[in-house]
């Protein structure tokens, strides 16, 4: 084994190791997740019940983040596994994947390639250590897109160097269809791939037609575009109801909410403080620039980093998970820009290499028999270290219809009061301006949330009235009605929501002027308000990232 | 920009009058922290000494005198960009044009400041970047004389001092240039005479600081710099206000713009990246002050359309050689550039004219402001000065009238006070550190340091009585809000017997003097 299949192995074993890690940990808190994707997981979990995205619940991701989302629930319904269990696990697998692929792109002899493989463990440790650092955010949509995106980075730094073997297409293509449904999870990650071939473009050197064509048209390049445009086809055939209620109301709540900036946010403490990660991002940029100028690989992951923080400024809101591209990619620049900076510095070059010889002079097929064994002693020890390190009490997803465990620790606010008030199954709604508390609390305790899936459009519209034009309210004016009418509807149906959680402030001043909480004080009777400021929640739980003042919320349960 | 200027002869910010006020004040004999209380190092009030003198000597407003300043700034620091380009680096026409690019928009972020045209963080752009120029020369193994070197770095470091969080940027640049260089050079370009004289400089200024008489030190050591840094907070924001409020996002959008540029050409021009850390370098200051002031991200926001400019350069060199490619006479290609250069310089030469003559009009169709009123000649646009405080000021006191804001923040005292020519009847131009002391009672801990910094309010409210007393101001303007409240366990009112309110005006009472001595 030479020097640089060491450099190979150390990124297969790192890669290996760190997906073991990851199992190991999400195989006993089975019911961790981020809001936002048991929010999405929870829409996927109706969509695999029937129910048509914005027509039969209301929510604002795109509707391929949706669909995606379906398939963790369909593997839940066969396997009676609790839904947030599968798609940890297929988020590992994911990160598996595209480690993976990515170690198999320094495959080869090719001394061209050998500045790839000797990059190969500084990309994947610095893409363990982001997704270490957010752990809490493990299935966010930008971790999906980071690890979904990055072998096509991989993949176009191999071709615009000219290192594909140009035989063997079908990890490319593959690489490409994974890129192509990273883009689609939502509309603003499409940017980053013109940004990512814009440089590629200049990375040309002399731009002439033979290159453009040889480089262009690369199997990843080639892929990527035919899956973007026949997954968006299909889409458009299958569901063409749910394009265009994407593509109209929804797009234009998604651009009013974009446009309007709530003044409450101004205020010290009203908003989450992650200028921690503004600094590392500035600091891991500015230190990773000198070497982007030389390596391409470099540039692509500055460039992605760069998109990160347009990314991070764009959302408007700036919680923690919204600095993950950023953060992972600059950070990966980074370890890429201090490998070579070793490698420029002479002794320690010479002292590597001899570490790998001295390394490789020992390695043998036979250690490969001891990979698995090192991989089931991480999945171990991660699976020990979560159990020492849970708090709470367990309990059994049984009463939920799955097998399984669960902490009360790693369920969200409010979760004593859904629990008593609700079973499993049941609709229950919780309605403020954000994600939370309803998410992840309601796709933990397998609760089915409202139409309306959290109250997304509930201030966008209500500063609309304020600020907008006649014509603008207008164009909006039948979505408004929609949400209002199709909640009454779901309080007065046969199988109303059991328990009704509504925040204290804006949002119960909307849903009395729009007669909600006058049905709720008929059939509903009143129980203990819920805060987040309340001691005993705030022991009980993992605190989460909150917009604006924090208020109490009525809870209301179905009289029976 | 000089037409600009001269067409709007009191046209200036808040806070730049606020410096410029003070440097008059020097320049008539005051003591920086005894005859006027402000919290800001003294460098800029040092540096506005010129425009005051320009002013004194030429009879002109001082609010011209300062944009006449700035704009022999622009021409300097494009000069010397200009000059390093063209003697120091590669004079092939696409280095040559990107560069060009690069010095234009050093110029053209200018002319998005308006009302924050003048702060310090513009001036340490201009002081800056011809050193941010000849560093990178100085790396491409240039030879520079030890007189260009001592004067572009003592010219950036007289920028670098203006705050101390401009040394970040400067730190930024210098770890990208060190580690873009090859190992040989690395050390070597360290030790050299235009970082000796930023040092110098710095060290000088450092130093100064131990020559000045008793009172100032007291004043500003023993109380102005710890009351600010235990309750500048006061004014603090959110980081989502800070990054994401619309008025503000755009910088940071064209920064992500400017680092694709500067990564999609930084292969070939390593300058590109340069700038482009430089930029991103800003942003740390920016959210370190945690205010959300829009000036306060100006070094950012000029990186980045300094970047995006020379970006924009770079793309139209390559399109440039692409489409000569056929033509392998160098000469031809060379000519190109020329034309090309020649097109561009002459596109932006008609677009400023035609902004000029849309400003021209636009301001002949307003009112006008008749600067003999204040003792100058000329006319100026009213929507320059117009504010209800200008209004009163202008009905109720002359010239050289002293007038008094008693306010938490730089405005509404400034400009008008700059702008209308009346003096401040109160050595305290404004009341931020009774803010700032007030944060220290209500946040920080009670330590014997924080008692005894709240103990100087006791003192404050006293200097304000003795300069009422003898200054005995025309006007006097008090806040409704925070300020109103700070002094009400004082009775202030007795110290404004004299005085009769005569108008509430935008949450401030305007008391006017009923006996003149």
């Amino acid at each position: 084994m030479n020097k640089l299949s060491f450099n190979l192995l150390l990124a297969a074993l790192l890669t290996l190791c760190f997906s073991a890690l990851l199992a190991g940990w999400f195989s006993i808190h089975q019911l961790l997740i981020p809001a936002e994707a048991a929010m999405r997981l929870s829409c996927g979990i109706q969509i695999a019940d029937g129910a048509r995205p914005y027509l039969d619940f209301l929510d604002n991701s795109s509707p391929f983040a949706l669909y995606l989302a379906s398939l963790p629930a369909l593997v839940s319904k066969l396997i009676f596994i609790h839904p947030i269990t599968i798609f940890n696990l297929m988020v590992v697998l994911l990160t598996l994947l595209s480690l993976l692929l990515i170690v198999r792109c320094g495959r080869g002899l090719s001394p061209k390639l050998r500045m790839l493989q000797f990059s190969l463990p500084a990309l994947v440790l610095g893409v363990a250590l982001s997704l270490i650092y957010f752990l809490n955010y493990f299935g966010q949509e930008s971790v999906l897109f980071l690890l979904l995106f990055l072998p096509y980075l991989t993949q176009r730094y191999l071709s615009i160097c000219g290192l594909n073997p140009g035989k063997k297409r079908f990890w490319s293509i593959l690489i490409g269809f994974l890129a192509a449904l990273g883009l689609l999870l939502n509309p603003a990650y499409l940017v980053a791939l013109l940004a990512v071939e814009f440089t590629c473009l200049f990375a040309l050197g002399n731009i002439s037609l033979t290159k453009l064509k040889s480089r262009y048209l690369a199997s990843e390049v080639m892929s990527c575009l035919l899956s973007l445009l026949l997954l968006c086809l299909a889409l458009f055939c299958l569901a063409p109801s749910v394009v265009s209620e994407y593509l109209g109301p929804i797009s234009r709540i998604n651009q009013l909410t974009f446009e309007y900036f709530n003044n409450d946010l101004s205020y010290v403490g009203k908003s989450p403080d992650r200028r921690d990660l503004v600094y590392a991002f500035v600091v891991f940029f500015v230190l990773s620039l000198p070497v982007a100028g030389r390596c391409l690989l470099t540039r692509l992951m500055c460039v992605m980093a760069a998109f990160g923080f347009g990314c991070f400024v764009f959302s408007g809101t700036l919680f923690s998970h919204q600095g993950i591209l950023m953060i992972a990619y600059a950070f990966t620049a980074l370890l890429l820009a201090i490998n070579r900076y070793i490698r420029a510095y002479h002794p320690a070059k010479v002292f590597c290499g001899r570490f790998a010889a001295w390394c490789s002079a020992r390695l043998s097929k036979k250690v490969l028999v001891l990979l698995p064994i090192l991989v089931v002693v991480c999945f171990v020890s991660s699976s020990v270290a979560a159990l020492k390190l849970a708090k709470g009490n367990a309990f059994s997803l049984r009463e939920l219809g799955y097998y399984g465990f669960g902490f009360e620790r790693d369920l969200s606010f409010f979760s004593k009061t859904v629990k008593e008030a609700s079973v499993a199954r049941d609709r229950v709604w919780i309605y403020s301006e954000q994600i939370s508390p309803a998410f992840p609390l309601l796709t933990q305790l397998r609760r089915t949330p409202g139409y309306l899936v959290w109250g997304f459009p509930l201030h966008t519209l209500k500063v609309l009235h304020e600020r907008g034009t006649p014509e603008e309210i207008a164009r909006l004016a039948q979505f408004e009605a929609t949400i209002y009418d199709r909640l009454r509807v779901e309080a007065l149906s046969p199988h109303p929501p059991s328990l009704v959680i509504v925040e204290e402030g804006e949002v119960h001043d909307l849903f009395k002027a729009n007669g909600i909480i006058a049905i709720v004080e008929k059939f509903y009777s009143p129980m203990d308000s819920c805060s987040p400021l309340n001691g005993e929640e705030i022991a009980n739980h993992a605190p989460y990232e909150y917009l604006g003042f924090r208020v109490s919320f009525s809870a209301d349960k179905l009289q029976k | 920009m000089l037409v600009s200027v001269l067409l709007h002869p009191l046209r200036i910010g808040w806070d730049p009058a606020l410096h410029l006020q003070c440097a008059q004040l020097i320049v008539a004999g005051g003591l920086p922290y005894v005859d006027m209380i402000d919290v800001n190092p003294p460098l800029i009030w040092y540096l506005d000494m010129l425009p005051a003198l320009l002013s004194s000597a030429g009879n002109i407003p001082v609010t011209l005198a300062f944009n006449l300043f700035m704009c022999l700034l622009l021409l300097h620091s494009s000069s010397l960009c200009a000059y390093v380009v063209v003697t120091k680096l590669s004079c092939d026409s696409e280095n040559l044009l990107v560069n060009l690019g690069l010095i234009f928009g050093l110029l053209y972020f200018n002319f998005f400041l308006t009302f924050d045209f003048g702060q310090r963080e513009q001036i340490f752009v201009l002081l800056y970047f011809p050193f941010l120029f000849l560093r990178f020369a100085r790396y491409q193994g240039a030879t520079i004389s030890r007189r260009e070197a001592v004067v572009i770095g003592t010219l950036a470091s007289i920028g670098i001092c203006l705050k101390h969080y401009f040394l970040f940027n400067a730190v930024c640049v210098e770890f990208f240039l060190l580690l873009s260089a090859s190992k040989k050079e690395r050390w070597r370009n360290i030790l050299v005479p235009e970082n000796f004289a930023a040092l110098g400089f710095a060290l000088l200024y450092l130093a100064h600081f131990l020559l000045l008489p008793q009172t100032v030190k007291d004043n500003y050591f023993g109380f102005l710099v710890p009351a600010f840094a235990a309750g500048y907070q006061f004014w603090d924001t959110s980081l989502v206000s800070s990054l994401g409020a619309p008025d503000k996002r755009g910088v940071f959008f064209l920064l992500s713009i400017g680092a694709l540029l500067a990564l999609a050409f930084s292969r070939r021009y390593s300058l590109l990246g340069c700038c482009a850390a430089f930029a991103f370098s800003g942003v740390v200051p920016y959210l370190l002050q945690f205010k959300g002031w829009a000036y306060q991200d100006i070094p950012a926001f000029a990186g980045a359309v300094i970047t995006i400019c020379g970006g924009i350069a770079a793309l139209l060199a390559v399109m440039i050689r692409v489409f000569s490619r056929s033509q392998n006479n160098s000469e031809k290609q060379a000519s190109r550039f020329s034309v090309s250069c020649l097109i561009l310089l002459v596109l932006i030469a008609g677009a400023s004219i035609v902004s000029l003559r849309e400003e021209y009009d636009k301001i002949k169709s307003e009112p006008n402001f008749p600067l003999s009123t204040i003792g100058y000649s000329g006319d100026s646009p009213y929507s320059d000065i117009d504010s209800p405080f200008a209004t009163i000021i202008l009905a109720q006191a002359k010239p050289h009238d002293r007038v008094i804001f008693i306010g938490n923040a730089v405005a509404p005292g400034f400009p008008p006070t700059t702008q209308l020519r009346v003096k401040p009847g109160s050595r305290h131009l404004h009341c931020c550190i009774l803010s700032v002391l007030q944060y220290i009672k209500d946040v920080r801990d009670v330590t014997p340091e924080n008692t005894r910094l709240l103990a100087f309010k006791d003192r404050i409210v006293k200097e304000y009585a003795e300069d009422i007393e003898k200054n005995k101001p025309v006007l006097i303007f008090i806040q409704n809000g925070p300020a109103a409240e700070y002094l009400a366990p004082y009775n202030f009112d007795k110290y404004l017997k004299n005085y009769k309110k005569i108008e509430d005006v935008a949450g401030y009472t305007a008391y006017k003097l009923q006996v003149q001595s």
